[in-house]
């Protein structure tokens, strides 16, 4: 599952790097505290590169996609490898993050611009990552859907758009609300965020496993 | 307005819907092509769809709602009964509708296809959802122009207005007039068109209107020391809404005995946004009764240095809201009764058996659980006392972990505008912000933070005085950096203020809180800002000076305004900038010219400093408040004559905020100049904290400058006899040794008694006995008269000493009554001093052995009278009129 | 032996056209099976039934005995498929597609396939986009083979190759089949190669398998009789099938000859001949193929 994994990286790895690098820039030169919930620039980049690696992975009626289908390897070894490629995606911005702001070196940076928050700031924005985490999950299943359902034997394939389309907006009514509301709804809106991140994958999965290759 | 914001909010939805439906024509065209047509739905994809779509519905719509965060109007504030039912109707068709769109939706995505059903969802929901809340606000500010308007729409178009009439504590069957009208008995509810019906608003004031009436509306009572008082029965009614209220006035018997009022009617705001709604009145009425009961009561704790016990309590608790009004009253002139307060609070949290820290965490955690429930808290309340009282038993380590706990705990806890002593407001506290819909409040459970972070100011505070002054000497050519000392920070200016300042993006109000703890990682942030005008950063938060068009920085501002070395040295650096800030500010206005204006304190902050040891003005180098001083004192010229004792008493405020540095002359040069320009009535008031001793200093260099000018004027001429020059100065002289001899200090009790003593005809020997009888204060001054002051002095003040019956009183009032040092002059006159005190003795001791169950509340009962009933516009037979 | 392709009533719609229908197919292991067919008569549809990237709409399609859709991990490893249309992504190297088959068969012939790269001057280092046409389809045709798979399923696999590289692919698919049971079924119209290579024959026209058979033997049975005019049916002999009939005079009537004898004289014949698969091949579909290989020279009659 690993070269076919790494297939799979193969084809977003140009993409990653450039997040890499937009991560670094980023973290490196704000001034502002970063704060997911204080500011959309982050999430929109997120947004933008999950979403193109999902565009270039998650189809299955290219080319290289129907490739990948005849080839061999089962429904669920192309899935796990698609995963983990997501997975591994997501995870060099957030390990770009993780050192940047980790290391100091965010720190070390504005502290020569002499920026306020810092060292007051230390390395405590780590905190974010969970959110960085949480948007790649987010967005990775909620557009993966969109394909998936797309390609199955069965009627109603825009189910999967407008899906995306409510999910994607319910995401943003909570990061809206998150800011304001009691802990107790945060940990709700948290709470129910995951089962749909969860329920989406499972049933990518599941899904998956009877997706038609149309190319 | 709804159809038309429906379409509105349709057609907008519908717009925004195309790049939506484009993707859904997309996808249905390209699955047509490939799936074979007898395909169906699978089945495992529906449930999973629906399942996503439930969820979705049940938060976005069901949790949300409940909580009142967003999603208006669908929410189940069809439920509250304190909206009007218009509103109601508004939210409750909100709800069936939602309810109603989302079955529609989940059984259509269920049988027939989810695309349709989520965009039918989105688009319905979004654009109803945008249309009934265009609607619901337009109702709602049509409601609220309703009530807030003040008659000038045609009465016959205003929607009733209900009003509840209802005395403290809500005691029922208390007899109610409005104008002379007697109208029912409390719990009393009538609309506003029927009482207007009822009643004609007077024409004059209360006092004339009663005479013409005929009656006499006074309540007179008598006090237990035998003190007859008088109050005026009828208090101005303020009925806030559709109409005039003024000279309204309200009138209150319970069981036929009159109560009065010190102040208007309080309007409790009932339940809102109803065009029938309630207005609650709370109607602020006191019976002479009970209220010497409470007296009593008083005097009883005064008799016991304050020390009361149990049933003490027992019968002071039984006056209800009346006693605790009384007791907060009373403090501000009486701060002693804090004991008393103190000793609640040990009722309450069990402070007598606080010994240790692990006591004294327990007794904490009991006060922050009570401030939880009760949604309010009071740093000058009994649990303020209390959390004063335990600072010093806490464990410093534990409370500091424990507040930064509850910072993550309550991120958003309101601990700037909370006005508690913290954070400069004032000295009390309020409950919670926002309220749930099910009358629970969202965010009330954060007034529990309030006792902590007041406990660790307090820790702060004690550590700062531990510590002693700062002691950097940073460089006077460097960066501000080098006048920021890390070592010099407290346990809580380490570990809270950072903490503090990080939260402070998420709560505004944490940063004011970080800048009353202090601290190098405080002022760190600050000189790091962008703190250079022009401001550039949105959080920068330019500061208003007063009312004037002069805005500041906000991190300059702050800058400006900490007591620190930093602080200091920036006032130092910046002083130029500062002071063109100030001229602006107050060139901007003439208003300002008796009183400096909110924004421009930083002119004082290093008078009084414990922190900053390098300034040290006078001499060659004067404060920024004695540069300014010539521009503030210069805009006396620019204020009309007629106001020149605002300005006076505005230039003592700035003289006075300066001392030491304001020297006599100049306290003295202000007074000759206002006085110059107009007659003086009194002579102004120092600023509250202000020594009594220094005052005193002042004062008495003033009336000696004064007099020596005054010495070298001409005498008036006959025509300008009782207005020339002259004389208005030698009036203002008197005036000022008036109040000087209403100084609470020993140094203004010599001088008086000194000059009483001296002159048989002293003006102060016909109101010594009222002068003493309203204040608490004269210690001195009744002992001094007491023990030289001979017995027609002596006579005054026993009244004085039985009033306010505290130890020292006592013995005052026993030394009195036995006679054996004092000095006789007038046998008579000393008789009558010994007859006074010892019968005011002997009350006293009545009221000691006077069972406390007896001072509880009682029925109230009407003195008998063979005055005839008279009725009311009703025809009912009332009394009293 | 169970035969290792199987397909039963097989049947795909695409929305409401019906591409394929009632399409029976059996390949035995070991042998090489041509799928001829028109263009755009379902050859590739048939291809991704067969190697579960669609899913019927009717029937079953069995693959070593795997029905299941999609197949079992087990049964896709054993499958190796190149479908006209599915390359690697650009970014792909040519050594990816080998790493990729050896991760899909633990058997993979390393070796063998760098050496057979080699033989064409494919540097594995080089990117896919740098390939040619020919090259690009030796790679995938190569990868497939190497995987040692025990059915192989391909689509047009000569398109594009030179006449050398497609008289080797050939040869090593019938030395595969011959010498390790290897079962192929390669859809083409390049009927010259068919006859290098296959050993059986199936013809798909109009939504089904219109001629199934051993190659050989439908060559041994294969007559085209020449009438003057149409016989009866009656006058055929049972183990005459008639596959096709011209209309007209005369009229060219294509039978087989089911049992092992001479086949009789028919009222009104002219002539008698053996005839080439291409002209059974258009005599049935109709149309000749489209393809622009050089045209076959007849069989004799008898041969």
């Amino acid at each position: 599952m690993w070269t076919l994994a790494r297939w799979q990286l193969r084809q977003v790895n140009y993409l990653n790097w450039v997040m890499v690098v937009c991560v670094i820039g980023w973290s490196l030169f704000t001034s502002e505290p970063i704060s997911f919930m204080h500011g959309a620039t982050m999430a929109s980049a997120i947004f933008v590169h999950a979403a193109l690696i999902v565009l270039i992975l998650g189809s299955s009626s290219t080319s290289g996609a129907g490739f990948i289908y005849s080839q061999g390897f089962s429904r669920d070894q192309i899935w796990w490898s698609q995963a983990l490629a997501l997975l591994m995606s997501a995870a060099m911005p957030c390990v770009a993050f993780l050192l940047t702001v980790g290391t100091g070196l965010r720190g070390i940076i504005q502290g020569a611009f002499e920026n306020p928050w810092f060292p007051l700031l230390g390395s405590s924005e780590l905190s974010e990552l969970k959110w960085m985490l949480l948007a790649y999950a987010a967005v990775f299943s909620t557009l993966s859907y969109i394909w998936i359902r797309a390609r199955q034997p069965s009627k109603d394939a825009a189910a999967g758009w407008m899906l995306a389309v409510a999910q994607t907006a319910f995401f943003i009514y909570c990061w809206t609300w998150m800011r304001f509301a009691p802990p107790w709804l945060c940990s709700v809106l948290v709470g129910t965020t995951l089962l749909l991140i969860a329920t989406t994958t499972l049933a990518l999965w599941k899904f998956h496993q009877s997706v038609e290759v149309q190319a | 307005m709804f159809i038309l914001s429906l379409i509105l909010g349709l057609v907008a939805v519908s717009v925004w819907c195309i790049p939506f439906a484009l993707p859904i024509w997309f996808f249905n065209k390209s699955n047509a092509r490939w799936v074979p047509a007898s395909t169906k739905r699978d089945s495992v994809v529906v449930r999973h769809e629906v399942a996503t779509i439930l969820v979705i519905l049940l938060v976005w719509g069901g949790v949300m709602s409940l909580s009142g965060f967003g999603t208006a109007p669908l929410s189940v504030k069809f439920l509250d009964e304190g909206l009007s039912e218009t509103t109601r109707s508004y939210y409750r068709w909100a709800t069936v509708a939602g309810v109603s769109l989302a079955l529609v939706g989940l059984v259509t995505a269920w049988r027939y296809s989810t695309t349709y059903a989520v965009a039918g969802l989105l688009a319905l929901g979004l654009g109803g959802g945008a249309a009934l809340q265009s609607a619901l606000s337009e109702q709602q500010i049509w409601e609220w122009t309703q009530r807030h308007s003040r008659g000038e729409s045609d009465k016959s178009e205003k929607l009733p207005t209900t009003f509840r009439f209802q005395l403290v504590d809500n005691i029922e069957g208390a007899d109610l007039w409005i104008n002379g009208v007697y109208m029912g008995k409390t719990p009393y509810e009538t609309t506003d068109i029927e009482l207007l019906a009822k009643v004609e608003p007077w024409e004059h004031e209360a006092r004339r209107e009663a005479e013409k009436m005929g009656g006499d509306e006074r309540v007179v009572y008598h006090t237990p020391q035998g003190q007859e008082l008088t109050q005026w029965g009828w208090c101005p009614l303020h009925l806030h809404g559709s109409h005039d209220s003024s000279n309204m006035y309200y009138r209150v018997e319970l069981n036929g005995v009159s109560g009065y009022s010190h102040v208007s009617s309080q309007e409790s705001v009932g339940p809102t946004n109803s065009p029938d709604w309630v207005r609650l009145m709370t109607l602020d009425t006191v019976f002479p009764a009970w209220e010497n009961s409470i007296e009593e009561l008083l005097d009883r704790a005064r008799m016991n240095n304050y020390e009361v016990d149990a049933e003490w309590w027992d019968a002071f608790e039984s006056h209800g809201s009346f006693a605790n009004q009384r007791l907060n009253n009373a403090l501000r002139e009486e701060p002693q009764l804090r004991k008393i307060l103190m000793q609640r609070a040990e009722r309450t949290v069990q402070l007598d058996s606080v010994t240790d820290a692990a006591s004294a965490w327990r007794a904490l955690m009991e006060i922050e659980a009570q401030v939880s429930q009760a949604h309010e808290y009071h740093s000058e309340s009994d649990l303020g006392l209390a959390v004063d009282f335990l600072v010093p038993f806490l464990d410093e380590e534990q409370l500091v972990n424990y507040a930064l706990a509850a910072m993550k705990r309550w991120p958003r806890a309101d601990l700037g505008s909370t006005m508690w002593t913290a954070t400069g407001f004032g000295t009390y506290g309020t409950g919670g912000t926002s309220h749930g819909t099910f009358g629970g409040s969202v965010h009330g459970e954060e007034v529990g933070a309030w006792p902590i972070a007041h406990a660790v100011w307090r820790l702060d505070q004690r550590l700062d005085a531990a510590t002693g002054p700062a002691s950097i000497q940073g460089d006077a050519h460097g960066p501000l950096e080098t006048w920021i000392d890390p070592n010099a920070d407290n346990l809580v200016e380490r570990r809270i203020t950072p903490e503090l300042i990080k939260l402070s993006r998420e709560n505004s109000n944490a940063i004011r809180y970080a800048g009353v703890l202090g601290g190098s990682a405080y002022e760190h942030f600050l000189i790091h800002h962008n703190w250079r005008e022009p401001a550039t950063d949105p959080f920068d938060g330019n500061v208003r000076i007063g009312t004037s068009e002069v805005y500041m920085n906000g991190w300059f501002q702050k800058l400006a305004m900490l007591d620190s070395p930093l602080g200091a040295e920036f006032r130092r650096q910046q002083s130029d900038k500062l002071l063109d800030i100030a001229r602006d500010a107050v060139d901007e206005n003439s208003m300002w010219a008796w009183s400096i204006p909110d924004g421009l304190d930083y002119l004082f902050v290093d008078f009084g400093s414990t922190v900053a040891p390098q300034v040290n003005y006078g001499g060659s180098t004067p404060s920024l408040a004695m540069q300014f001083w010539p521009k503030f004192d210069g805009m006396m010229h620019a204020v009309p004559e007629r106001r020149q004792q605002e300005t006076l008493r505005g230039r003592w405020t700035y003289l006075a905020r300066m001392w030491p540095e304001s020297t006599v002359e100049m306290f003295a040069k202000s007074f000759a100049e206002a006085a110059e320009n107009q007659d003086f009535t009194f002579a102004p008031n120092f600023p509250e904290d202000f020594p009594p001793s220094e005052q005193f200093r002042i004062l008495s260099g003033v009336i000696e400058l004064e007099e020596q000018r005054v010495s070298t004027l001409r005498e008036d001429p006959e025509e300008q006899r009782y207005n020339g020059p002259k004389y208005r100065a030698q009036l203002g002289i008197s005036r000022l040794k008036e109040r000087r001899s209403e100084l609470p200090c020993v140094e203004s009790a010599e001088l008086l008694v000194t000059e009483m003593t001296a002159d048989p005809k002293h003006s102060w020997r016909g109101r010594l006995h009222d002068f003493l009888n309203n204040d608490r204060q004269h210690e001195d001054l009744l002992r001094l008269i007491t023990n030289t002051g001979g017995a027609e002095l002596q006579k005054q003040i026993i009244p004085a000493l039985e009033n306010h019956p505290i130890p020292s009183r006592r013995e005052l009032l026993r030394k009195l009554a036995l006679h054996e040092e004092l000095r006789n002059l007038d046998a008579s006159l000393e008789d009558s001093v010994v007859g006074d005190a010892r019968a005011a003795e002997a009350r006293l001791e009545a009221l000691e052995a006077k069972p406390l169950a007896e001072m509880r509340r009682t029925e109230l009962v009407a003195p008998q009278s063979d005055e005839g009933q008279s009725e009311d516009a009703d025809g009912n037979a009332v009394s009293g009129e | 032996m169970e035969p290792t392709v199987i397909a039963a009533d097989l049947g795909r719609d695409y929305g409401t056209h019906t591409v394929l229908r009632g399409v029976n197919l059996s390949v035995p292991k070991g042998s090489v099976c041509a799928l001829l067919g028109r263009n755009g008569v379902g050859k590739t549809t048939l291809l991704k039934l067969l190697s579960s990237l669609i899913q019927p709409t009717h029937g079953t399609c069995t693959i070593l005995g795997d029905s299941a859709w999609p197949r079992t991990a087990i049964t896709l490893a054993k499958t190796g498929v190149v479908i006209d249309g599915f390359e690697p992504p650009l970014v792909a190297r040519v050594k990816h597609l080998l790493e990729l088959g050896a991760a899909a068969s633990p058997s993979f012939d390393r070796k063998r396939a760098d050496e057979l790269l080699k033989s064409r001057e494919i540097n594995p280092a080089k990117l896919w986009t740098e390939l040619s046409k020919g090259q690009k389809r030796w790679c995938l045709l190569v990868t497939a083979l190497c995987r040692k798979c025990d059915v192989l399923l391909l689509d047009e696999p000569a398109d594009g190759l030179d006449p050398q590289s497609r008289v080797d692919l050939y040869q090593m698919v019938r030395r595969e089949a011959n010498e390790t049971g290897l079962t192929a079924l390669i859809a083409t119209h390049i009927i010259s190669d068919i006859e290098r290579v296959a050993d059986r024959l199936a013809i798909l026209h109009e939504k089904s398998i219109l001629l199934e058979s051993d190659l050989d033997t439908l060559r041994d049975e294969l007559w085209v009789i020449t009438c003057d005019t149409a016989p009866a049916a009656a006058d055929l002999p049972v183990s005459i099938e008639v596959l096709h009939q011209t209309t007209g005079t005369p009229t060219e009537i294509w039978i087989r000859q089911h049992e092992s004898c001479d086949v009789p004289s028919l009222s009104g014949e002219i002539e008698r001949r053996k005839p080439t698969v291409e002209e059974l091949f258009r005599a049935l579909t109709g149309k000749p193929s489209t393809e622009a290989a050089p045209e076959p020279t007849p069989a004799p009659v008898g041969s």
